[in-house]
């Protein structure tokens, strides 16, 4: 499904390959600088770039930068979504302002509907999460004159790397 | 705000849309496109006609408990930390958001706004009233960031700009903001992502829509494919969001049903690009404003409830499917109706928010086709409540006509109506007199007597009479059974 809403995705069997992925995709797309949110394992998949890899970057620094990194908390096959949830990671900016952004999605959080995805953000104690993100491909528009135009104020492209090893 | 001097200028409006052929080309297109988009991406879905089902039957439940409903959104919001305001009219709505505004720039004018598209907002002609206190409002959807720099208003609630070429466009971009001379679509996008970058980055203050308010969590959400809300609702200090009551659902769940639909018939998509799911403002070491602010308009939407019949205008998720569907609005695009809401929701929305006076044309502007109704996700049946607007129309006038003694022009076609209709009932229930009125037509159309003899002609004017048969109906069944030997 993630063909179909333009965002590029590629299967990874390991921690090991996932890093091999990242540093591939930043020197196909010329990458100069990345930066990660605060999950631990986001930041251990981009530990041996080569390129500056920023953490905790501010406002300004992300807006500089050329791609985000973070982890999505679930995924919706049915659409090809992936689910942000941002009380538990960082990563409200960081899939938002560079113009690439990365996603590391484990198989084993992958649904296959919308309705059980959100059955599962309201069912903790606290209730829904005070703030989440639905991400399906990359912004868009068809403002003028209907052309689909891809990249607008979000994110000109989406990757993800699905995990298939378990935690 | 749509003035009733506004309103009386349709037929004119009418007139100048039906000769604007660039128009027409693009209504076209876009209609086509979405129409054929719809059906495609309904068609993956097993049982659309019970979503739909199931969609109204939420809706009637709010509806018929829009009090407790919205009640219970606030409890529950407020106890999550937004802050909730009450909003009887658009001047109250205004005001609470220019003081906002004022807030969110350390007391001082000239707040930064950043506005992601709301239909509710130009309702209440919120950019004018923050200009007026020497705020900065800019819109962040390109389509209304393009009708902005262009001083217009939006033309489809999906696509704003719908009604403007590639070329005008780029022309507008050259002469407003002092870009090359480009016919390059994605330049002009670029342009625009470029500036309202550094706008978002120095915003103060941030406005959105809402599409959905769920009163079991407090919560709201957005949809858009741009990311110019998921920008408006992160980086300013306050997020305030600015919503029709009508718009609160029961339950979290319920999302599942209106996602599914919202999106299919609005643009054909499965998903749009991201939805926002905001419970209350975040804690502090997160990204986001401090404060959230939610604004319940009213503006004339709790009047609706007192009509069985039209209250159901209540259910519309503004998806715009209705719009596309509609044959008046392919012909005259959204600026004829002079109304923020245009097409068969706005043909029925307005009159019943402004005023029946005030909108009076606008119940009138459909060939009841149905279309409308057959697309509306929530099974809104538009040409029953266009009749029962048409029939309290005609009602109002005609007891002003007789309370006021009004002899003008406004009532006269009321009276001729009424005579016409009585003759007509007269000779249709008499076979003699039916046969001789067919007679009379055939020939009086021979003649083209009909584009002559007012009032038919104000009739005709706009409208082709098929050619009667040589041989009328009756005549060839009596031939038929003479022929037969039947007695």
């Amino acid at each position: 499904m993630l063909d179909k809403v333009e965002a590029s995705h590629e299967r990874c069997e390991s921690d090991d390959a996932a890093r091999t992925a990242i540093a591939r995709l930043c020197t196909e797309k010329k990458i100069r600088s990345l930066a990660v949110s605060d999950a631990a394992h986001a930041r251990d998949l981009c530990r041996n770039l080569a390129i500056p890899c920023h953490q905790d970057a501010d406002r300004s620094t992300l807006l500089e930068t050329d791609a985000g990194l973070c982890t999505a908390q679930l995924g919706i096959s049915e659409t090809g979504t992936l689910v942000l949830d941002h009380d538990q990671e960082r990563h409200r900016e960081v899939s938002l302002l560079p113009p690439l952004h990365i996603a590391i999605l484990r198989q084993s959080d992958i649904h296959p509907s919308l309705s059980t995805v959100l059955q599962s953000l309201n069912t903790r104690g606290e209730s829904p999460p005070r703030a989440v993100t639905f991400i399906t491909g990359a912004s868009r528009t068809a403002d003028i004159e209907l052309t689909l135009i891809i990249g607008v104020h979000g994110p000109k492209a989406v990757h993800v790397i699905i995990l298939e090893n378990s935690p | 705000m749509t003035s009733p001097s506004k309103q009386a200028g349709f037929r004119e409006r009418v007139q100048t849309a039906l000769g604007d052929e660039v128009l027409h080309g693009a209504l076209r297109n876009a209609t086509d496109l979405f129409a054929e988009r719809r059906r495609a991406a309904i068609a993956s879905i097993d049982d659309w006609q019970g979503l739909r089902d199931h969609a109204r039957a939420i809706k009637d439940d709010v509806i018929s408990h829009l009090d407790q409903h919205l009640e219970a959104f606030a409890d529950k919001a407020e106890a999550r930390g937004l802050c909730v305001h009450w909003a009887e009219d658009a001047t109250q709505a205004c005001t609470i958001i220019a003081d906002l505004a004022l807030r969110s720039n350390n007391g001082k004018p000239g707040a930064t706004v950043v506005k992601a598209k709301s239909m509710t907002g130009e309702e209440i002609d919120l950019n004018e009233a923050l200009e007026a206190k020497g705020h900065d409002p800019i819109e962040t959807d390109l389509g209304e960031y393009i009708i902005q720099l262009a001083g217009e208003t939006p033309s489809h609630i999906i696509v704003p700009a719908i009604h403007k070429t590639k070329q005008q466009i780029a022309d507008l971009f050259t002469a407003k903001l002092g870009i090359e001379p480009t016919d390059d679509e994605r330049k002009l996008c670029a342009t625009a992502r470029k500036i309202l970058r550094t706008r978002f980055a120095e915003s103060d203050l941030g406005v959105s829509g809402v599409n959905f308010a769920i009163a079991e969590t407090g919560s709201i959400l957005v949809l858009e494919n741009e990311g110019n809300i998921r920008m408006s609702t992160t980086l300013p200090k306050i997020h305030v969001a600015i919503m029709g009551i009508e718009k609160v659902i029961p339950k979290f769940d319920d999302l599942a049903v209106f996602l599914r639909l919202l999106p299919r018939s609005g643009t054909g998509q499965h998903l749009t690009t991201y939805q926002s799911i905001l419970t209350g403002p975040v804690k502090e070491d997160r990204e986001g404003p401090r404060e959230i602010h939610i604004v319940l308009l009213d503006n004339g939407r709790s009047k609706l409830l007192e009509n069985e019949h039209s209250k159901q205008t209540l259910a519309c998720i503004r998806c715009g499917a209705c719009l596309n569907a509609c044959p008046v609005y392919q012909q005259i695009g959204g600026h004829a109706y002079g109304s923020v809401y245009p097409g068969p929701i706005g043909a029925i929305l307005t009159p019943q928010l402004e005023g029946l006076a005030q909108a009076e044309d606008l119940p009138f502007a459909s060939s009841l086709c149905g279309a409308c109704r057959d697309v509306c996700p929530v099974k809104i049946d538009i040409p029953e409540v266009i009749l029962d607007l048409r029939a309290r129309i005609v009602e109002a006038s005609t007891s002003t006509a007789k309370a006021t003694h009004d002899r003008s022009d406004r009532t006269r076609p009321r009276k001729f109506e009424r005579l016409a209709f009585r003759i007509w009932a007269m000779t249709f229930s008499k076979p003699i007199l039916a046969n001789l009125a067919y007679g009379m037509a055939r020939l009086g159309q021979g003649l083209r007597l009909h584009r002559l003899l007012p009032p038919v002609r104000a009739w005709t004017k706009t409208r082709e009479l098929r050619q009667p048969p040589a041989t009328s109906f009756r005549q060839a069944m009596h031939k038929r059974s003479k022929m037969r030997g039947d007695s």
